[in-house]
């Protein structure tokens, strides 16, 4: 007989006759309720271990699934693994040669900065910013050598100077060396210069700053080494020049002793044999021959006080010879004495070269006004000497420039307002051409009170007249001629 | 060739590691995947940042532009007080002065991009149809960009980086009375 068992679970014992007897047995010894119980705990037990199996074999195929996905090490080509990771599969999708996954990708999107290179970076703009924060301290003198560089450019070295000195002191209030500063100004004033002593000086100073001994030695510097000797020379033989003019030997010399005269030209050519010492920047002294430039141009004004007139072109044309590119130590003469001798037209080349190298300097503007009033064009030459009075706008001279001009063109009381303005002014100290030609004007309008005022003035100068105003007072020259013809001026 | 750009970017140590840190921060900015930021690698990407090339045009330019701006800015920044101080008016004595000339020509020696960036731009910005408006108003810039990294690659930039300095002080005088004009309002608020 087979009966099934119902074992809650649905699990079912068939009774067969293989177990029939052991079932027989086991009845002898339980009752049938605790074989039935007993039977029902079996097939719990085997429900819940077939239930778990189950469970373990879905598992099982899940885990087989993700299996076959890994690379088979027998079958993935190191050519395939990442370059960076070396264990999963190169993101092809990006393109055929990528060597990296998509992982490994994710990641360099994210790659980390370096702290320490940070820090440098962050350090490097701190330091930019302190930069610029100095710079704008400065930018006051910055701007001074930058307006400086500018009037080089433009042929007024002394603006340029001028604004040098101020860039100079910026600095130097903060002891920040400025030597380039230096050494540019004292090109600019070389070049610039005007005759006098202080300004040589003032430039082998200003090298002295810039330059110390042991760079001196030092090629860059070589130049600059010239530049102080030829200064330096220049300032020594103008010593030389006033030993010789303060000799006991020419004590009462007079102006008007032809030997004497001669006597002391003698001594003074003698000069341009002689050699002058020199302090030179790398702390030695240089030997080396007296300027015959600045020897030459003191003859020259010795020459011209001393009505030597003859002599004046001579000496201009030698000191051009010794040094031409100084055209501040004769251009402006040389103009005046060829216009006074008729060749206007040299005198206009030289007034050309002497406004385009320097057009701080009134001496360009001054000498074309002059040639202009004296070849009868006066309003060229008030344009001229007004672009002069505009750069020293409260200078006495180049009033009595703009004066001598309404004169030569029979303007009489224009000359008399110009220069009487002056004249009434208290802290003005005239010289003796100023009142001379003051007395012209007063004397062409019959203001004889004026001109008696203004005699008096000279008088205090001990100054007589010259003799072109004995000409002209005497009725032999008049005012047009007076500043037309021969010299063009009152003397 | 790569010998010579090698030791002239060490020569600008400063600013060879300064421009790798701004290509840097770039591509992270532009998600760019990174390979390799190391500054002194012995490949011609020395004192450059090895990525992927940016995908779009703003990524290129981006890429191209950011580190050339700021380098060249810091270069600038730097040369304002070393170039003026030493070149402009002389003082030969100051040390940091020395410093911040040096620092500057270094910036200026690596502020320009790779050439595969440049190409890589060149290929966003002319090699697609439309963008004509950023094709003019970028042409410049490429044009920079496309000359200091041609450049570069024989380390001309070096040389180049020399000139910049010694002229520095005249190239901003250009816009020196703006800069002095900024600087007096300044002061005065």
């Amino acid at each position: 007989m087979n009966e099934s068992i119902k074992i809650k679970g649905g699990f079912s014992l068939k009774d067969d006759k293989k177990n029939k007897s052991s079932l027989e047995n086991l009845s002898g010894n339980y009752a049938a309720d605790d074989l039935n119980e007993e039977l029902e705990r079996l097939a719990r037990t085997f429900q819940q271990e077939l239930d778990k199996a189950k469970q373990d074999a879905e598992l099982g195929e899940k885990l087989g699934d993700i299996v076959q996905g890994l690379p088979d090490e027998e079958t993935l080509e190191e050519a395939d693994l990442c370059a960076a990771c070396g264990e999963r599969r190169r993101d092809k999708s990006v393109s055929p040669d990528y060597e990296y996954c998509s992982v490994c990708r994710e990641a360099m999107r994210r790659y980390p900065l370096s702290i320490p290179v940070l820090l440098l970076t962050v350090v490097l703009a701190v330091v930019a910013v302190v930069s610029a924060i100095d710079f704008c301290g400065y930018i006051d003198g910055y701007e001074n050598v930058r307006l400086a560089r500018k009037a080089e450019k433009e042929n007024r070295p002394e603006s340029a100077v001028e604004y040098y000195d101020m860039a100079i002191a910026i600095f130097e209030s903060d002891d920040v060396s400025a030597k380039r500063l230096y050494l540019d100004s004292a090109d600019d004033l070389m070049f610039a210069m005007p005759r006098g002593r202080s300004t040589m000086e003032d430039v082998c100073r200003r090298l002295q700053k810039a330059v110390d001994t042991i760079e001196a030695k030092i090629p860059l510097y070589a130049r600059y080494n010239d530049v102080n000797e030829e200064a330096g020379a220049m300032a020594a033989t103008l010593d030389l020049v006033e030993q010789t003019m303060n000799d006991e030997a020419f004590a009462d010399y007079d102006g008007k002793d032809e030997e004497m005269y001669k006597q002391i030209i003698a001594k003074l050519d003698a000069i341009s044999e002689q050699t002058v010492t020199v302090d030179a920047l790398d702390g030695s002294t240089v030997t080396r021959p007296a300027d015959l430039s600045v020897l030459y141009l003191m003859e020259y004004i010795f020459a011209y006080s001393t009505d030597h007139l003859d002599d004046t072109l001579r000496y201009l044309e030698k000191t051009e010879a010794a040094a031409p590119e100084r055209l501040s130590l004769y251009a402006y003469e040389m103009g005046l004495v060829l216009v006074q001798n008729g060749d206007a037209n040299r005198a206009k080349k030289y007034a050309e070269k002497l406004y385009a190298a320097n057009k701080d300097s009134v001496y360009g503007p001054c000498l074309y006004a002059t040639i202009y009033r004296m070849t009868g064009k006066p309003d060229e030459a008030h344009k001229w000497v007004d672009i002069a009075i505009d750069e020293m706008p409260d200078d006495a001279d180049l009033k009595r420039q703009k004066a001598m001009i309404y004169l030569s063109e029979d303007k009489p009381q224009e000359a008399y307002e110009l220069l009487g303005g002056l004249m009434n002014d208290s802290s003005f100290s005239g010289y003796a051409q100023f009142y001379m030609t003051y007395i012209v004007a007063a004397h062409e309008l019959g203001k004889t009170d004026n001109q008696a005022a203004a005699e008096e003035k000279l008088q205090t100068l001990e100054t007589a007249y010259t003799d072109r105003m004995n000409d002209y007072l005497a009725g032999k020259l008049t005012a047009v001629q007076m500043f037309t013809k021969g010299t063009g001026d009152v003397e | 060739m790569t010998t010579l750009y090698i030791v002239t970017r060490f020569l600008t140590f400063f600013g060879a590691e300064a421009r790798t840190f701004f290509e840097h921060l770039t591509c992270r900015i532009l998600k760019l995947p990174i390979e390799d930021t190391r500054a002194f690698k012995p490949s011609e990407l020395c004192a450059h940042v090895e990525h992927e090339l940016a995908p779009k045009l703003g990524g290129a330019f981006l890429v191209c532009w950011l580190p050339f701006t700021l380098t060249t800015l810091m270069s600038c920044l730097f040369l304002l007080t070393g170039a003026y101080r030493i070149l402009y008016i002389g003082d030969y004595s100051s040390l940091i002065s020395w410093l911040l000339l040096w620092l500057g020509f270094s910036f200026a020696a690596n502020c320009f991009p790779t050439f595969e960036d440049v190409l890589n731009l060149r290929d966003k910005l002319y090699g697609q149809k439309g963008h004509t408006v950023a094709k003019i108003l970028l042409a410049p810039y490429f044009a920079v960009f496309f000359c200091g990294a041609w450049l570069e690659r024989f380390s001309i930039t070096f040389l180049t980086a020399g000139v910049f300095t010694a002229f520095f002080p005249q190239i901003f005088t250009v816009i020196f009375p703006l800069v002095k004009n900024i600087v007096q309002m300044s002061s005065d608020i």
